[in-house]
């Protein structure tokens, strides 16, 4: 998720640098408020843990356990970052692979739910990113069929106003 | 003059009327606590008062400030026309921020109790008694203190439900009790109808959340393709009417 936010922030940026084109300051400042909503972005994203990941180590952690593995080994063979604080701890005294079992398939049926309605909601989440690069593409495109000359000051002008824009649309996605 | 009048009677007044409404709001007994809780998000009647006071507060700074206005104005020959429509805004911008408070209180509480039923079952998996569980699981929840025994955090769901009159929260209480008397798999049906509640009160309000932000969105979008007919009118303009 993390690199596709990367990848819309550096095509939105490059978009804007093709409107501007010629205006050396312009391009430059773009370019560097690109590179700190990358940088802002990317430590964002940094610190998240997907839960995706989580799960799949602990279900090998449970298959370990399941082939007779000690749970330390079985720990330390799995390699799991962020064991959940909800499960029973492997070290506890009353562990056992029915506990871990039953709450494996909680925590599963749990995440799925997150997911069937993450998947649900992408597509109006699409909707609004789309949104955000319309109208970029769209004056590149007239600009080009129209063939006519824009002068430097109204380029620079729609690129701070979709700059700005952009940024309003990305508050209002942010809070969904 | 009259501004400057209604000024300094507000600020010298301030004490009577924020008096006034702690008196009025002892005596009101149960009215208006659904709404209170969900501007506050809390159950404690401490907590309701200190809001009403806060936004008590405001209001007359906010009146305060459009007097004092209305007076500075007059005496420099502005029109008093400015003030108020700066109230105005402000008036605005409060509504809805309140309307916003609401919301996010709503969704805060369908994400704390789905996180609080999740942890309970999981502290019920792993082989803790139901006091220990209920305990583990409520620090997920803001809204109450620790109780020394399980009764006590059934009160504070009893009043959790009052406050918010949400049969969820009824349903997770039957849950707490059903879970003195009962182990194990005879609960996982009642954990899985509770769950599947509240998840689909969170998907609901979540749906409701995203339609807005959709339409939210339209805003910026309006201004982007404003900026597209300028870009394109503004050559031909250009071009055929300034040459």
């Amino acid at each position: 998720m993390t690199s596709l936010k990367m990848l819309e922030i550096a095509g939105f940026r490059v978009g804007l640098l093709l409107l501007v084109r010629g205006g050396w300051l312009w391009s430059l400042l773009f370019v560097f408020e690109g590179l700190f909503s990358l940088i802002r972005t990317y430590r964002k994203g940094r610190g998240s843990i997907d839960q995706r990941v989580v799960l799949e180590q602990l279900a090998t952690f449970g298959n370990r356990l399941r082939e007779g593995d000690a749970p330390a080994h079985a720990w330390e063979k799995a390699n799991v970052q962020a064991y959940p604080s909800e499960f029973i701890h492997p070290e506890a005294e009353h562990f056992s692979l029915e506990i871990y079992e039953k709450q494996f398939r909680l925590f599963e049926k749990k995440l799925l739910l997150e997911e069937e309605l993450e998947a649900e909601f992408s597509a109006s989440k699409l909707r609004m990113g789309i949104m955000k690069y319309l109208p970029i593409l769209s004056m590149l495109m007239l600009e080009g069929f129209s063939g006519r000359v824009v002068p430097i000051l109204l380029r620079v002008g729609c690129a701070v106003g979709l700059l700005c824009n952009y940024h309003i649309a990305s508050w209002i996605e942010r809070m969904s | 003059m009259i501004g400057f009048a209604f000024f300094l009677t507000l600020r010298l007044l301030k004490g009577v009327v924020l008096g006034w409404i702690s008196r009025l709001f002892a005596f009101r007994e149960s009215r208006g606590a659904d709404l209170l809780f969900a501007l506050s998000y809390s159950t404690q009647e401490s907590v309701h008062e200190l809001f009403l006071l806060e936004w008590t507060m405001r209001l007359m700074d906010w009146l305060s400030i459009l007097f004092l206005a209305v007076g500075v104005s007059g005496l420099i020959g502005i029109s008093a026309g400015y003030a108020l429509g700066g109230l105005s805004f402000a008036l605005i911008a409060g509504l809805l921020r309140l309307g916003s408070l609401v919301q996010k209180n709503q969704h805060r509480l369908i994400e704390e109790l789905s996180s609080f039923v999740f942890r309970y079952e999981m502290a019920l998996l792993g082989g803790r008694n139901q006091y220990l569980a209920i305990r583990e699981a409520s620090k997920t929840l803001a809204l109450f203190e620790t109780s020394e025994d399980v009764d006590g955090y059934s009160e504070e769901l009893e009043r959790l439900f009052l406050a918010s009159k949400w049969m969820v929260i009824k349903k997770v209480i039957i849950l707490l009790e059903r879970g003195k008397h009962f182990t194990g798999e005879s609960l996982s049906m009642d954990f899985a109808q509770v769950s599947s509640e509240l998840f689909e009160r969170y998907r609901r309000a979540k749906k409701l959340e995203l339609e807005k932000r959709e339409n939210l969105i339209l805003l910026p979008m309006s201004a982007n393709m404003l900026i597209m007919i300028i870009y394109v009118i503004v050559p031909f303009l250009m071009e055929f009417v300034w040459r």
